[in-house]
C-alpha cells in the first residue's frame, strides 16, 4: 500500500483505521508519525477550549446599555449608585461642553472661519454664541451649534463652577470618560438624524461626506503638525477620523447586496 | 464551573451586582469563544459586546437544564454565527463550503512559527477556521455544524480534514516529536 494521503492523517484523528491502513502504519514510520501529529494536534485544540484571554468587553460599556434597555432595576450598592449618579451627571456635563465645543467648530467651519482658531476648551459657548447670529450664513450646523449653546448653558455653567479635580490623573479621567459619552452621542445623532436622509439619497451622498471628512482630516492633521500637543486638536482630528470610518460602515451597509469596499 | 442559582435569580431580577458576577465569572470563556471565531480581534470585541447583552437579555428564559456556562456559551457561538454572517464574512464562508474552493488564505504559511494553534487558526480562511473552532474546539458534532452553517455533514468533515491538514503543517514545530535515530534512515513520503 503507498502512503496515506494527507487528508486521511486529518480524518484518522478521529476514525479508526481501515485493516488495510493498519497494516500499512505498522509499518511505515513516516506515515504513523503524521498520524501522530494529528493526534497532537486533536489533543491541542482540545485543550483550546480551557484557555481563556483577557476580556474583550468591559462591564461599564455592558452595564450601560443594560441599565438603557431597563435589564438592570437594581443598581449595585447604594453608595456606589450615588457616587455612580454623580459621576453620570459630570460626564454629561462635560459631553454638552465637548459637544458644544465641537458644534461651534464645524459651524466656524461650515461658515468658511476659521475652524480652530486657538479654542480653549471653556471658549465654545462663547464662540458659538457669538456665531449664532448668522444661521443662514453659518447653515445647520451653525443653528444647531447656537441653539445647544443657548439650551446647554446653564449646565455649563454649573460644569464649570461646580467641577474641581484633585489630580490631573482626575480630570484626564473625568476627560477621557466625557470624550466617549461625546463620541456616542455623535455618533447616535449621525445614526438618527442625518444618515437617515444620506440613505435616502444613496451611496453616493455618504461618499460625498467622506470626501469632506477627509478634508477635514487632512487640515486637522496639518493643525497637529503646528501643535501636536494641543489637546483640543488631537481630540478633534480623532472625532473626524471615528466619523469618517462611521460613515465608511454606513456606506458599507448602504451598497447593494454582494458589494463591498475595502478602501476609500 | 457552576454558578449559584440564587446569583442567576438576583440577575433575572435586575439586580447589577449579579449581572456583574457572572460576567466575571464567565467573561473569558465567552469572550475566548468569540475571539476563536472572529478570528480579526477587533471584530471579536464589537461581537462580544453584543454576545453579552444578548445574554442577560435572554436571562429570563434560562431554565437551569444545563450548567449556565454551557447555555451562555451556547448563546455566544449562535450570536457570533449571526453577527459574522451579517459582515458577510460567514456568508461568504458558505458560499466557499458549497465551491469547496479558497479553503484555505493562501498566504503566511512559509516561515511563521506560530506560538498557538489560535494564532495558527487565524491563518485559516473563515469557513475553515468556523468549522474547525466548532468541532474540534467547541466539540460540536458535524450535523450540529451542518445545521448552524446550512451547509451538508460531509462539507464539514471535509472543511475540517483539509483546516487540520493545514494546521498541521503551520504547528510543525510544536506537534513533530523529536525522531529517533532510526527513524532518519526511511525516506518521508511525498505529501
Amino acid at each position: 500500500m503507498s502512503h496515506l494521503p494527507t487528508e486521511r492523517f486529518a480524518a484518522l484523528a478521529d476514525d479508526t483505521p481501515t485493516s488495510a491502513e493498519r497494516l500499512h502504519l505498522a509499518e511505515c514510520a513516516a506515515c504513523r508519525r503524521e498520524c501522530e501529529a494529528h493526534v497532537r494536534l486533536r489533543a491541542l485544540a482540545a485543550g483550546e477550549w480551557a484557555r481563556i484571554a483577557p476580556p474583550l468587553t468591559s462591564w461599564s460599556a455592558i452595564a450601560d446599555q443594560l441599565r438603557s434597555e431597563g435589564i438592570v432595576t437594581t443598581p449595585a450598592g447604594r453608595g456606589g449608585a450615588v457616587l455612580r449618579a454623580a459621576a453620570r451627571w459630570g460626564m454629561r456635563a462635560a459631553a454638552a461642553a465637548l459637544l458644544v465645543a465641537g458644534g461651534a467648530a464645524a459651524g466656524r467651519w461650515s461658515a468658511g472661519a476659521a475652524p480652530l482658531p486657538g479654542v480653549l476648551p471653556g471658549e465654545g459657548r462663547a464662540v458659538a454664541a457669538a456665531d449664532g447670529a448668522e444661521p443662514a450664513v453659518a447653515g445647520e450646523l451653525a443653528l444647531d451649534a447656537a441653539d445647544l449653546a443657548g439650551r446647554a448653558g446653564d449646565s455649563l455653567t454649573m460644569f464649570a463652577g461646580a467641577t474641581t479635580f484633585g489630580s490631573s490623573a482626575e480630570a484626564l479621567a473625568a476627560l477621557a470618560a466625557a470624550e466617549r459619552q461625546y463620541q456616542s452621542a455623535v455618533a447616535f445623532l449621525v445614526q438618527q438624524d442625518s444618515s437617515a436622509r444620506l440613505a435616502e439619497s444613496g451611496p453616493a451622498a455618504y461618499r460625498m461626506r467622506l470626501a469632506a471628512l477627509d478634508e477635514v482630516t487632512a487640515a486637522a492633521r496639518e493643525a497637529l503638525y503646528e501643535a501636536p500637543h494641543d489637546p483640543l486638536i488631537n481630540r478633534y482630528y480623532l472625532a473626524t477620523v471615528g466619523a469618517r470610518e462611521a460613515t465608511l460602515r454606513q456606506l458599507n451597509t448602504s451598497l447593494p447586496v454582494g458589494t463591498e469596499i475595502n478602501r476609500f | 464551573m457552576g454558578t449559584d442559582t440564587a446569583v442567576i435569580r438576583r440577575a433575572i431580577a435586575g439586580d447589577e451586582q449579579a449581572l456583574h458576577a457572572l460576567w466575571r465569572q464567565h467573561a473569558p470563556h465567552i469572550d475566548a469563544v468569540v475571539r476563536r471565531l472572529a478570528g480579526d480581534p477587533d471584530l471579536a470585541a464589537d461581537i462580544a459586546q453584543d454576545v453579552w447583552i444578548q445574554i442577560f437579555r435572554a436571562l429570563p428564559t434560562y431554565r437551569g437544564d444545563s450548567q449556565f456556562g454551557t447555555w451562555a456559551h451556547r448563546i455566544a457561538v449562535n450570536r457570533t454565527l449571526n453577527a459574522l454572517r451579517r459582515t458577510r464574512r460567514l456568508a461568504r464562508v458558505e458560499a466557499e463550503i458549497d465551491e469547496e474552493a479558497l479553503l484555505v488564505e493562501p498566504d503566511g504559511e512559509r516561515s511563521l512559527l506560530l506560538a498557538s494553534i489560535q494564532e495558527a487558526a487565524e491563518k485559516l480562511a473563515p469557513g475553515a477556521r468556523t468549522v474547525f473552532v466548532l468541532h474540534d474546539v467547541e466539540g460540536y458534532t458535524h450535523e450540529e455544524i451542518a445545521r448552524e452553517l446550512g451547509i451538508t455533514p460531509g462539507g464539514s468533515k471535509s472543511q475540517l480534514f483539509k483546516a487540520r491538514a493545514k494546521l498541521r503543517r503551520l504547528l510543525a514545530h510544536l506537534l513533530d516529536a523529536p525522531q529517533p535515530a532510526t527513524d532518519q534512515r526511511h525516506v518521508a513520503p511525498a505529501y
